[in-house]
């Protein structure tokens, strides 16, 4: 694992719930996730799409849309101080004080967070203004600072500039600088790199990790590409049908999976496929079915339906999540051991 | 046609565009999406055009399937060039070569039933009548592995992975011999995106068909081609072997987009520190459009642009340095 915590984590999701009003009923959108963010450290969150990991994200911070709530669980951010404070159900005005300084958050596509009408340099000294007592032309100071810190080159420059001047790697940067303007405790990255080129998104990565490095930043990292994973992750959370089935060490989850979802996901890859024997054809691994219903959810493991090693007791009662094998594995699967 | 003769055989293709930036007034400008690309495609073969975006594959693919107008350039079918097609001789073409794009919902009419849809291109060519479609239509689905009860119902009543299978299935209606598949899986889950990968294998096993399939993912293409081709800033810069292409990338981009796609076991490099502006296809560099971001550049790089030349009996490198490859 990457840095050591002085003891108590900079987040920690507390058996959170999330539901969501539809049409054809309530969304069970998330059931009693839990999970610890130490300092310094980067926890990766995979899923696919239904998973839960954006709502995951999102609620964090309280960015849900109207129709999802938060009905249950705490979600306990504690920041450089360590006094903790529950954001699921804090007061707006302390949510304001935290997001942007104590939480900050950046997206797949830096575009659509970024105001087109304004400077580049505006937007980072807003971002400064808000949470700080400066004059616009320190504030200014330090977004040009931020700025060549990124690894952008004529920062001076380029806070003259637009959005819609800059590539996405250069902008993508940039909302990396406002992220990291107000020295915040714990960064939110969802997607950050999907839209990226490879040779930016490495570059990108390298950016995050050199940050991360110098700040002690605890980083959340929503991705849905697993290659990446063990590239920039110390811990990765997997999530299926808004729980988590496995949770561990990056590396070993990996290269263990110890719930069949896991090892499932991973066999889909064409990168575990590789080489490939040219002789004959192989189709790849596939997960057969549809993902569970999140209105009228199985009794027992949401997963079982499409679980190759699935038994009667699966469908019984709802699965805990259990520590497995070595010390810092969860799984939530009755037959983990046959893995 | 001779067992040696190519499918498709590309050459020289070359797409510009005008855009207007600036506002009244401002001279137009010319994006240099696609210049002198040349590739084949075998009967049967599935060839990977891999590149970041800007490279021109969507360009290249796009103007093959008659999308767009070429600038320069030939694009022969079974020896015809199908640049000036028009009338009758374009829309025989258009049988024989399809294309299925990255997102499914863009691509089918919301108002019209899985049936409608992939029965459509067979109206439009007129094959068979009512009762032959119908039985078409049917067997079309099953091939894509779709439940008959799937014809009444309407594209956004499936899932990505279903959309992108009813694409596949309206695409393959007229029985084409080439279908040009641009970012079919990209915007699919990693379970789905399996899924389809074996689909497109399924159908070059069983029917022959050949495939164009545009990508960025390497590890994708590399499993799914026979051959990669290799794009940067509307050039080809190599192409190769998909089995070798990884292990052993040749052209200086080529080595970069190996390095940095990620990869299981891989590492995260040390940063690139400086982010410089990439060049763009409006203004690319003057002799070899990667010089400006490649590691091994001489003075020489800048005065013409390298030609793709063979460096062994199935590879082509497009690189002056030629050293580098021996």
């Amino acid at each position: 694992m990457g840095a050591v915590t002085d003891g108590a984590p900079v987040l920690s999701l507390e058996g959170l719930c999330v539901q969501f009003a539809a049409e054809h009923g309530l969304v069970r959108a998330l059931k009693d996730v839990s999970f610890d963010i130490g300092a310094g450290e980067t926890v990766a969150l995979v899923g696919e799409s239904g998973s839960g990991k954006s709502v995951t994200s999102l609620s964090v911070l309280r960015l849900l849309p109207p129709s999802g709530r938060i009905t249950g669980g705490r979600i306990l951010f504690r920041g450089w101080r360590g006094e903790a404070i529950d954001l699921a159900c804090a007061p707006e005005a302390s949510l304001r004080a935290v997001r942007g300084a104590g939480v900050s958050m950046i997206f797949q596509e830096p575009m659509s967070a970024l105001n087109p009408a304004f400077t580049v340099g505006a937007q980072i000294a807003e971002t400064i203004e808000l949470h700080q007592r400066t004059s616009r032309a320190e504030a200014l100071g330090r977004a040009e600072t931020l700025l060549a810190k990124v690894g952008i080159a004529e920062s001076a420059r380029r806070l003259g500039q637009y959005p819609h001047q800059l590539s996405g790697g250069m902008r993508q940067r940039v909302m990396i600088a406002m992220a990291v303007a107000c020295r915040p405790a714990l960064l939110i990255a969802d997607e950050p790199t999907t839209a990226l080129d490879v040779t930016t998104q490495a570059q990108v990565l390298a950016l995050l990790r050199a940050l991360q490095a110098e700040t002690g930043l605890g980083v959340l990292f929503v991705t849905h590409n697993l290659a990446l994973v063990p590239m920039i992750a110390d811990r990765v959370v997997v999530m299926y049908a808004g729980e988590i089935v496995e949770a561990g060490r990056a590396a070993e989850v990996l290269a263990a999976p110890k719930h069949p979802y896991t090892r499932a996901l991973l066999e889909c890859l064409p990168a575990r496929h590789l080489p490939r024997d040219r002789t004959a054809w192989r189709p790849l691994p596939t997960i057969e079915g549809a993902p569970a219903d999140l209105v009228d959810r199985p009794a027992g493991c949401a997963f079982a339906g499409r679980c190759p090693i699935a038994v009667r007791e699966c469908r019984l009662e709802a699965i805990r999540l259990r520590p497995v094998g070595d010390d810092a594995r969860l799984s939530r699967c009755l037959r983990a051991e046959l893995l | 046609m001779s067992a040696a003769e190519p499918l498709l055989r590309i050459e020289g293709l070359t797409t510009r565009f005008q855009v207007h930036r600036g506002g009244l007034g401002a001279k137009p400008q010319v994006v240099h999406a696609a210049e002198d690309v040349s590739f084949t495609v075998r009967p049967g073969e599935i060839v990977g055009l891999i590149g970041e975006s800007g490279s021109g594959k969507s360009t290249v693919g796009r103007t093959i399937v008659r999308l767009e107008t070429a600038t320069a350039g030939r694009v022969l079918y079974r020896g015809q060039d199908v640049l000036a097609l028009t009338g009758r001789e374009l829309k025989r073409y258009r049988r024989r070569v399809q294309a299925v794009f990255q997102d499914p919902a863009a691509s089918l009419d919301p108002r019209m039933r899985v049936a409608e849809i992939i029965a459509e291109p067979l109206v439009v060519h007129g094959i068979g009548d009512r009762r032959d479609r119908q039985a078409r239509v049917a067997s079309l689905l099953a091939q894509v592995g779709l439940q008959a009860d799937a014809l009444r119902r309407y594209p956004h009543q499936f899932s990505g992975g279903q959309r992108q299978r009813i694409g596949i299935a309206r695409a393959l209606a007229v029985g084409p011999d080439l279908i040009v598949a641009d970012e079919p899986v990209s915007a699919l889950d990693v379970s789905v995106q399996a899924q389809v990968i074996n689909l497109l294998q399924a159908l070059r096993q069983e029917m022959g068909l050949a495939l164009l399939f545009i990508s960025h993912d390497l590890p994708t293409v590399e499993f799914l081609c026979d051959r990669v081709v290799v794009m940067y800033l509307g050039r080809v810069m190599e192409t190769a072997p998909a089995a070798e292409f990884s292990l052993s990338p040749l052209h200086p981009y080529s080595r970069m987009l190996v390095a940095d796609a990620p990869r299981f076991g891989g590492r995260l490099r040390p940063s690139a520190d400086q982010a410089g502006e990439a060049p763009s296809p409006l203004s690319p560099p003057s002799g070899c459009v990667f010089r400006t971001m490649c590691p091994h550049v001489i003075a020489d790089c800048s005065l013409t642009t390298p030609p793709l030349a063979p460096v062994t009996a199935d590879r082509a490198v497009a690189c002056i340095r030629r050293e580098l490859f021996s």
